[in-house]
C-alpha cells in the first residue's frame, strides 16, 4: 500500500539526512544532503536552504525535485516527487524552521553557519517505493503514553496545592509514566531572559539556581520561541560548553553561577515550553540516552503534561496571593549557640553569598536580601506572598509574575546548600525564616 | 580531474548518494555501496541494480550521473560529475562492496546506529558497476565552500 505523508512523520524528525536530487535545465542531475525535511500539510513539504545554490537554481528552471527520507526507527526509505511551489524568507513556517536549525547548529558551535537562507515549499505528487533490502523492524524504548494513563496524571497534576508539588509531581511522571530518567524543570525570568532550573531529576549535582540564557541551546530556545525544540540523535553534538563536568562550590563563587546538570552519554533531548496565556512559565527539559527517545506521539504528550503543570503552578501562585492571613509576630527561633552567619549582598546583580558560598542571585537574591532586612529590623520571621508583593513592588516593577515559583527556587537553594539560613513553608502564600546563627550581612 | 584529496576521500568511511539524467518523471535518487579511481579521469562505483533499476537503465544508455560522497565522521563531502556508463561487477568490485559495507556498519557501530538500519541503506543484491569520465568535482562539505568547484575536465 503506498503510504501517506502522515504515515511518514517520523522520517522529518530530523535524524538521519535527507537528500535532494534536482535536474538542471540541460537535464544534468545534482543531488545533496538537506538538514532538513518538514512536512507543511498532508500534501506538502518545506526544505531548508541555506547553502544549495544548485538545487535552488535548478528547481526555478526544471520544478520537479526527488527527496529521499529515511524512518529514524526501521532505516526504511521513502522517495519524494516534488513539485517546487514557492520559496519563503519569513512566516511561521520559516521561522520555526530556522529557531530549530539555529538551536541544534549551536549545539555544534555553527549557528553562524548554518543560518537559513530561505524555505522551499514544495507539492508531494507520490510517495515512490524504493527497493527495501530486508524488512526488519526495530521497536520503541520509550513509546508515549496513551490517553488514559495521561488523563489521570493530568488530573494529579491539577490537584497540586503548592508549586513544590507541582513540579515534584512532574518529573516523577516524566520518570514513571513516561520511562526518562533525566528530566529538569526551569522556571522562566522574563526580567532577566534567563530560565532558571528549579528541580531536576537524575543527575549528581541538582543544578538548582543554574541558569540558561534565552535563545542559548535548546532550552534557551524552547523559552524565547515558546515552542517545543527537540534533537532525537546527539551523537556528534558537543553538549553545550561544561555541562557535564562536575563542578565545586568554589567553582561557583568565582564564577556566580551554578552548572546545568547534564547527561554525558545523551542521545535524545526535548525542550518544552511551560506557557500559560501565551507567556513562557518555564522550559521542562528531558534527555535520554537512547537515540529517538522523543518521537511526535512522545513530545505531544510532554507538552500535554507541560501545559498542565504551567498552568497549576499560575492557579497557585494566583492562590497563594488571595490566601494571605494577618501575620503572627512570631520571634525567631531560639537557638541555643548562634555563631555568626556572614551575608554578603552584590546590589550590582543581587548575587548573594551566605559564609562565602554562592547561594542566589537576581530577584530571588532581592528578595533573600529584603527578608533579612526585615528581620534584622523587627525580628519577624514571617512572611507572606502579599506582602513581599506590596512592599517590594515599588523596587521591582517587574516583579509580578512567579514569586512563589521564586520563592521556591530559592528555598530549594538553601536547603541543597545546607546553609544556616533556610526558608519554611508553612502554608499557602507563607513562609518562614529559619536561621541559625547572627546574621551580619554587608553589601558591597 | 579526481584530485590525490578527492582520491582519499573515496577511500574512507563515505556515504555514497547518486542521481542519474534520466528520461523519467523525476530525478532519480540511489545509494553507492563502494568507490574507487583508477586514474584521475574516472570514478567507478559499485550500486545494487536490483535496488535501483532505474539507474542501472539510465547507465545502459550513457546517461551523466551526479554522485555526492559525504565523511560519516565530520561530513566532509564531494560531489562528482560526468558521463558514464554501466558494466558487470567482478571479483574486485565484490570485494569493494564486502570493504565499504564493513567499513560503514562499524562507522555507524560507533554512534549506535543498529546493523539492521545501515543494511536498509548498503544492502542489496545484483551488483554493477558505473564508471564515470569524470567531468566536474565540487566541494558539497556544509559551509560557505558549498558548492565551489575543486577541478574540472579540461
Amino acid at each position: 500500500m503506498t503510504p501517506r505523508l502522515a504515515d511518514l512523520a517520523s522520517c522529518f524528525e530530523g535524524v538521519i539526512p535527507s537528500v535532494v536530487a534536482t535536474r538542471a535545465a540541460d537535464g544534468m542531475p545534482n543531488i545533496s544532503y538537506l538538514s532538513h525535511v518538514a512536512m507543511v500539510d498532508d500534501e506538502h513539504v518545506a526544505l531548508s536552504n541555506q547553502f544549495f545554490a544548485k538545487t535552488a537554481a535548478n528547481i526555478r528552471s526544471d520544478p520537479r525535485a526527488s527527496v529521499l527520507v529515511v524512518c529514524p526507527r526501521t532505516g526504511r526509505q521513502y522517495q519524494l516527487a516534488l513539485t517546487w511551489q514557492r520559496s519563503a524568507e519569513h512566516g511561521v513556517l520559516f521561522d520555526h524552521m530556522a529557531a530549530h536549525l539555529r538551536a541544534s547548529s549551536a549545539q555544534i558551535g555553527m549557528a553562524d553557519v548554518m543560518r537559513l537562507r530561505a524555505t522551499d515549499i514544495f507539492r508531494v505528487e507520490a510517495i515512490l517505493p524504493f527497493a527495501a533490502p530486508s524488512e526488519q523492524q526495530t521497536t520503541n524504548a520509550h513509546p508515549a503514553p496513551t490517553l488514559n494513563e495521561l488523563a489521570p496524571a493530568l488530573r494529579d497534576l491539577s490537584a497540586q496545592t503548592d508549586p513544590a508539588g507541582v513540579m515534584d509531581l512532574l518529573l516523577s511522571l516524566i520518570r514513571d509514566r513516561f520511562g526518562y530518567s533525566h528530566a529538569m524543570v526551569l522556571l522562566n525570568e522574563a526580567d532577566r531572559a534567563v530560565v532558571t532550573t528549579a528541580l531536576s531529576i537524575g543527575y549528581g549535582q541538582s543544578g538548582v539556581g543554574a541558569e540558561v540564557p534565552h535563545g542559548v541551546g535548546l532550552i534557551g530556545a524552547a523559552a524565547a520561541s515558546a515552542r517545543s525544540m527537540r534533537i532525537n540523535d546527539v551523537s556528534r553534538v558537543r553538549r553545550m560548553g561544561g555541562a557535564v563536568a562536575a563542578t565545586s562550590r568554589e567553582d561557583e563563587v568565582v564564577s556566580r553561577r551554578v552548572t546545568l546538570p547534564g547527561l554525558a552519554e545523551a542521545m535524545s533531548q526535548i525542550a518544552v515550553p511551560m506557557s500559560v496565556q501565551g507567556q513562557v512559565r518555564g522550559v521542562l527539559f528531558v534527555e535520554s540516552p537512547d537515540r529517538l527517545a522523543f518521537d511526535n506521539q512522545a513530545a505531544a504528550a510532554l507538552e500535554m503534561i507541560a501545559q498542565q503543570a504551567a498552568s497549576a503552578l499560575a492557579l497557585n501562585e494566583r492562590l497563594a496571593d488571595e490566601a494571605d492571613e494577618p501575620i503572627a509576630a512570631e520571634p525567631p527561633p531560639a537557638l541555643d549557640d548562634r555563631p555568626t552567619v556572614r551575608v554578603l549582598h552584590h546590589p550590582f546583580d543581587h548575587s548573594v553569598f551566605i559564609d562565602h558560598v554562592y547561594v542566589i542571585k537576581g530577584v530571588a537574591g532581592q528578595i533573600l536580601m529584603h527578608m533579612l532586612d526585615q528581620h534584622r529590623q523587627s525580628g519577624r520571621a514571617d512572611f507572606s506572598n502579599r506582602e513581599l508583593r506590596v512592599s517590594m513592588g515599588s523596587t521591582l516593577p517587574d516583579f509580578k509574575d512567579n514569586l512563589e515559583t521564586r520563592l521556591l527556587l530559592l528555598r530549594r537553594r538553601l536547603d541543597e546548600l545546607k546553609l544556616p539560613v533556610r526558608l519554611l513553608h508553612v502554608g499557602r502564600g507563607r513562609l518562614r525564616l529559619e536561621l541559625h546563627g547572627e546574621i551580619v550581612a554587608r553589601s558591597t | 580531474m579526481i584530485t590525490p584529496e578527492v582520491a582519499a576521500h573515496l577511500d574512507g568511511a563515505v556515504m555514497i548518494i547518486m542521481s542519474s539524467e534520466t528520461e523519467g518523471d523525476w530525478p532519480t535518487i540511489g545509494r553507492g555501496i563502494g568507490a574507487r579511481s583508477r586514474d584521475p579521469g574516472h570514478l567507478e562505483l559499485i550500486f545494487s541494480s536490483h535496488c535501483f533499476p532505474q539507474i542501472t537503465q539510465d547507465l545502459s544508455r550513457g546517461c551523466r550521473l551526479a554522485v555526492t560522497l559525504s565523511r560519516l565522521q565530520d561530513y566532509v563531502t564531494y560531489q562528482i560529475k560526468g558521463r558514464a556508463t554501466l558494466a558487470d561487477a567482478d571479483d574486485d568490485d565484490v570485494a569493494l562492496a564486502d570493504l565499504y559495507r564493513a567499513r560503514i556498519r562499524a562507522g555507524f557501530e560507533v554512534i549506535g546506529v543498529p546493523t539492521q538500519m545501515v543494511h536498509e541503506w548498503i544492502g542489496g543484491t545484483d551488483l554493477v558497476r558505473a564508471i564515470v569520465e569524470v567531468s566536474e568535482v565540487y566541494h558539497q562539505t556544509p559551509g560557505p565552500r558549498a558548492g565551489t568547484i575543486v577541478a574540472r575536465a579540461s
